[in-house]
């Protein structure tokens, strides 16, 4: 073992960007049990009162969260579908216009969301009758597509394609060296996808804003419409509950399949 | 058990032929090693066989039955690869029963043709371990296993010990050797090592640019390799060209520069006075003591000498052009001395220069 001495600078620096990084989350956290109705901090004793509000129909913060579960379970698993063939196909064969069409599979991380959603917008507007949950579960499967594609793609790129010979020579037709050999080492790549992908749509708001209905609305839009006309702790109550359902899908994740995947 | 025969066999890739007219016979339980440099289209040849890669032109039939058309899952062509392409995300055990498993095979008959062909590669005991858990020569025996459950009709080895350290080759050499000839499987080993060739087929094709240039046993080949270009291959370090003075009795006169060299005329080539040729003789045949022959004894120079352990690598010069290699134990002169070189002429092999 040889000692890394590391210099004080690096140091302080390290410590301001973690200050910065989670004081915001710690402040919303803390204010979340406040009593009081005005955010104060520190806060003045400790209530549950916000969560209790959260589950009250007044909000109509449950209606919203099945929703964007809804949405979000939906768009991931048609994604997966989508992506996973889409990067295989890029991957394994060299053909013409391949980096085009890769650019072109994860376009929809660069185009602004708004244009994207208002685009949507008019074209669902020219066909009509299409139900919100249909148009918001289209934007989704759309924008969150390349998370898959590029992590699909990522851990294909380290594949080593040998083995489909290898399988096919003990006599594994291509589906059956498809799931028994490709999908469970590229596996942990389609899941960390999925996760973002996942995380992606449930906490989107332009499309969901854009492209909702009174009858249908998903939860960021929800907390959105709240945030109008109130700003009690019930927010930081909401908001806490939404982190502490990412870290533990992320925590999850990383037991499953190792967190080196998102750093892809 | 099965014969393979390969008709006419071309694949090219756009502009380049990798493989031109390939024709071969290997008969049920014949080892036969394709030996050649990188890029001279022997596992080319391999992967159409296996099923991997379609041929352009030509035909692959095992036991008289067409393969072109069959894709690699249903041919019974067993592989393996240089590089061993285990699934890294199963067990050594689940490696080797993964192709009984694909075909549903019943659990008892699993159990039993895996537990067989563990102990048959030595493998017991490692049967739960996982390929990155395994050294080079153990991977390579589940590599090898994994083909062999299958009972291939016919068994293909690309460059098996090219990965292996010194020791291990020569280990793995002999098992590869007999394995193969206790179960008798129709097989093909692709190699670019001359020893690895010789040492474990019945038969040796070497192929360059493509074709098939030499066909025949390992003595054949490695004594009397038909042009320049395979004794090159073969170990025939000292090459060089001359003409031909005379040809009498079996026996030519060749000039190398001011040298008259006599060679004994077994040659693949008809060869005619006055042509240019190209001699060829190994290392090891150079004879540096003294000694009473009167033909083809020159006097050179050391220039330089390399202790190899077992032998002395002595570059000779002042005889022709090029300097002369020879290899020899227990050498002891140093250099700058002056030395007798007697060249054998039953060991000098002589080539048209093309």
């Amino acid at each position: 073992m040889h000692e890394d001495r590391v210099s004080l600078f690096p140091k302080i620096v390290t410590i301001l960007v973690l200050i910065f990084l989670v004081a915001p989350l710690v402040v919303i956290i803390l204010a979340s049990f406040s009593p009081t109705v005005l955010v104060v901090f520190p806060p003045k004793g400790f209530s549950l009162k916000w969560y209790a509000n959260i589950f009250t129909s007044s909000t109509n913060f449950l209606s919203g969260l099945g929703n964007s579960l809804k949405v979000a379970i939906v768009a991931t698993l048609i994604d997966i579908v989508l992506g996973v063939a889409a990067a295989l196909s890029v991957t394994r064969y060299t053909f013409k216009g391949k980096h085009l069409l890769i650019a072109f599979f994860t376009s929809p991380m660069y185009v602004p969301s708004i244009a994207f959603a208002f685009v949507l917008l008019r074209v669902f507007s020219m066909i009509g009758g299409v139900p919100a949950y249909l148009r918001i579960l289209l934007g989704h499967s759309i924008i969150i597509i390349p998370y898959i594609i590029r992590n699909t793609i990522a851990v294909l790129a380290g594949y080593n394609w040998l083995l489909e010979d290898a399988a096919a020579s003990l006599s594994a037709n291509p589906l059956q060296t498809f799931t028994k050999v490709t999908l469970p080492l590229i596996k942990p790549g389609i899941m960390a996808g999925a996760l973002l992908s996942f995380l992606y749509s449930f906490d989107e708001a332009v499309l969901g804003s854009l492209l909702s209905s009174p009858r249908f609305i998903t939860l960021p839009i929800r907390i959105m419409n709240y945030m109008e006309f109130s700003f009690d702790p019930t927010l930081a109550a909401i908001s806490t509950l939404l982190i502490v359902m990412s870290l533990t899908s992320i925590v999850l994740m990383e037991r499953l399949i190792g967190l080196d995947m998102f750093l892809k | 058990m099965a014969i393979l025969q390969l008709d006419n066999l071309t694949k090219r890739f756009g502009n380049f032929t990798a493989v031109e007219h390939v024709s071969l016979t290997v008969a049920d339980g014949e080892m036969v090693a394709l030996l050649g440099e990188s890029g001279c289209g022997k596992t080319t040849t391999l992967r159409m066989i296996a099923g991997f890669s379609e041929a352009d032109e030509g035909v692959i039939t095992i036991d008289g039955k067409v393969m072109n058309s069959i894709p690699a899952y249903k041919r019974n062509v067993g592989i393996f690869f240089q590089n061993y392409a285990l699934f890294p995300h199963l067990t050594a055990y689940d490696n080797i029963a993964f192709g009984l498993k694909v075909q549903k095979r019943d659990r008892h008959e699993i159990r039993e043709k895996v537990g067989k062909i563990i102990h048959m590669v030595k493998l017991d005991g490692l049967e739960k371990r996982y390929p990155r858990e395994l050294s080079g020569g153990q991977q390579q025996r589940v590599a090898l296993a994994r083909a062999l459950v299958m009972e291939p009709s016919v068994m293909l080895l690309d460059e098996p010990l090219s990965n292996l350290d010194a020791k291990l080759r020569i280990e793995m050499q002999e098992e590869i050797k007999r394995i193969q000839r206790v179960l008798g499987i129709t097989t093909i080993i692709v190699t670019h090592d001359q020893e690895e060739a010789i040492s474990l087929a019945h038969r040796v094709v070497v192929m360059d640019k493509g074709k098939i240039v030499q066909v025949g046993p390992p003595e054949e080949v490695f004594e009397n390799p038909c042009n320049a270009f395979i004794a090159d291959f073969m170990g025939f370090v000292n090459i060089f060209e001359g003409t031909v003075e005379s040809v009498a009795d079996g026996v030519m006169c060749i000039r190398c520069m001011d040298k008259l060299i006599e060679a004994e005329a077994a040659s693949c080539d008809e060869i005619v006075v006055g042509e240019a040729v190209k001699l060829a003789i190994r290392p090891e045949k150079l004879q540096l003591s003294d000694n009473k022959n009167s033909h083809n004894v020159f006097t050179g120079t050391i220039e330089s000498t390399t202790y190899k352990g077992n032998i002395t690598r002595v570059e000779i010069s002042g005889i022709i052009t090029e300097p002369l290699f020879a290899h020899k134990s227990d050498f002891y002169q140093k250099p700058g001395d002056t030395i007798g070189v007697y060249l054998p002429p039953d060991k000098i092999r002589v080539f048209k220069t093309k």
